[in-house]
C-alpha cells in the first residue's frame, strides 16, 4: 500500500526547499519521498492557486521558454505565513508518527 | 537518409533575429523542414567525403553558414529558427535535432495550442506550458508516440477540468461580491 499525504501539505513541504514551478514540485515531492508519493499533475495547479489565494504562497512569471512553446514558467515561493504553516505541518506529522518511528 | 542531422538549432538561432511565428507555415512545412535538413546534411556529408585533409573538415554548422546565401540552406536555418522559437523543434543531448517523433509531437502541440485559445490565460500559460515542456522532454528522451499522445490527452483532460473549476470559482467570487 502506498503512503498518502494530501497535495496541499506535500506542496508546502516541497516549497520549504525553495521556489519552484508545478512540474518541478511534483518531481521534488517524488524524490524527497523516495518515490513513495506521486502527485497527479492536474491536481497540483488548483492547489497552488488556492494556497496563493490564502496568502501562503506568492508567484511570478519567469522568462518565456522555447521548450514550453514560448510560455513562461510560473514560479511559486512560500510567504512568511506559508513557511509557518509548512513548519507547523511538519511538526504535527512528525509528532503523529514519532511512536511509529520509535522516538519520544 | 540521415536520422539525426547534427544541427544545433540554438547556434543557428543566435544568427540574426528570430522571425515572427507563422502558425500555419510551421505546421504545414514540418515535413519540408526535415526533408531540407536531411538533404542539406547529405550534401554536407558528400562534400566532407571528398576532403582528404582532416584539418579542412568543418562542422555541419560551419558548413551551413558557409553555404549562405544558398536559398535552400537559408530556408533550413529560417525554418529551424521558427520552430525552435515555438518549441516544436528541440535538440537532443548531442545537440542534434530529434527526428524520431517530430510529426507526433507537432500534432500534439498543435492540438494543445488550439486548446489554449479557449482556456483562461493563466491555465493556458502555466499548466499547458508545463505539459508542453513535458511532451518535448519525453520526445527528446525518445519516448514512443503513443506516450506523447497519452500525455496530450492528459493535458486536455486536466486543463479542461481545471478551467471549469476556475470559471466556477470566478462566478462564485463575483456573486459573493
Amino acid at each position: 500500500m502506498s503512503p498518502t499525504l494530501d497535495t496541499r501539505t506535500a506542496l508546502l513541504a516541497a516549497l520549504i526547499e525553495g521556489e519552484s514551478y508545478g512540474l518541478e514540485l511534483i518531481e521534488r515531492v517524488k524524490k524527497n519521498s523516495n518515490g513513495a508519493l506521486k502527485i497527479q499533475q492536474g491536481r497540483v495547479y488548483p492547489v497552488l492557486r488556492a494556497l496563493e489565494a490564502e496568502g501562503l504562497l506568492e508567484s511570478y512569471d519567469g522568462d518565456p521558454l522555447p521548450e514550453r512553446g514560448g510560455r513562461p514558467r510560473r514560479y511559486y515561493k512560500l510567504t512568511a505565513k506559508g513557511l509557518r504553516a509548512a513548519r507547523e505541518n511538519a511538526k504535527a506529522i512528525f509528532g503523529l508518527f514519532a511512536p511509529a518511528l520509535g522516538r519520544a | 537518409m540521415a536520422k539525426h542531422s547534427p544541427v544545433d538549432p540554438k547556434a543557428l538561432v543566435s544568427h540574426g533575429d528570430v522571425p515572427k511565428f507563422d502558425n500555419n507555415a510551421v505546421f504545414g512545412k514540418m515535413d519540408d523542414v526535415h526533408g531540407l535538413i536531411d538533404h542539406g546534411y547529405e550534401e554536407y556529408e558528400h562534400e566532407q567525403s571528398l576532403v582528404d585533409d582532416e584539418d579542412a573538415e568543418r562542422s555541419y554548422e560551419d558548413w551551413v553558414r558557409s553555404q549562405s546565401p544558398k536559398p535552400e540552406i537559408e530556408a533550413i536555418a529560417e525554418e529551424i529558427r521558427m520552430e525552435v522559437e515555438r518549441g516544436h523543434l528541440i535538440a537532443d543531448e548531442r545537440g542534434a535535432v530529434d527526428t524520431k517523433t517530430p510529426e507526433q509531437r507537432a500534432r500534439a502541440l498543435r492540438v494543445l495550442d488550439s486548446l489554449a485559445l479557449i482556456l483562461p490565460a493563466r491555465i493556458a500559460t502555466e499548466e499547458l506550458g508545463d505539459y508542453i515542456g513535458d511532451i518535448n522532454r519525453r520526445a527528446a528522451a525518445g519516448q514512443s508516440c503513443w506516450k506523447i499522445y497519452l500525455r496530450m490527452l492528459a493535458a486536455m483532460f486536466w486543463t479542461g477540468v481545471n478551467a471549469v473549476g476556475y470559471f466556477l470559482k470566478e462566478i462564485w467570487t463575483r456573486k459573493a461580491a
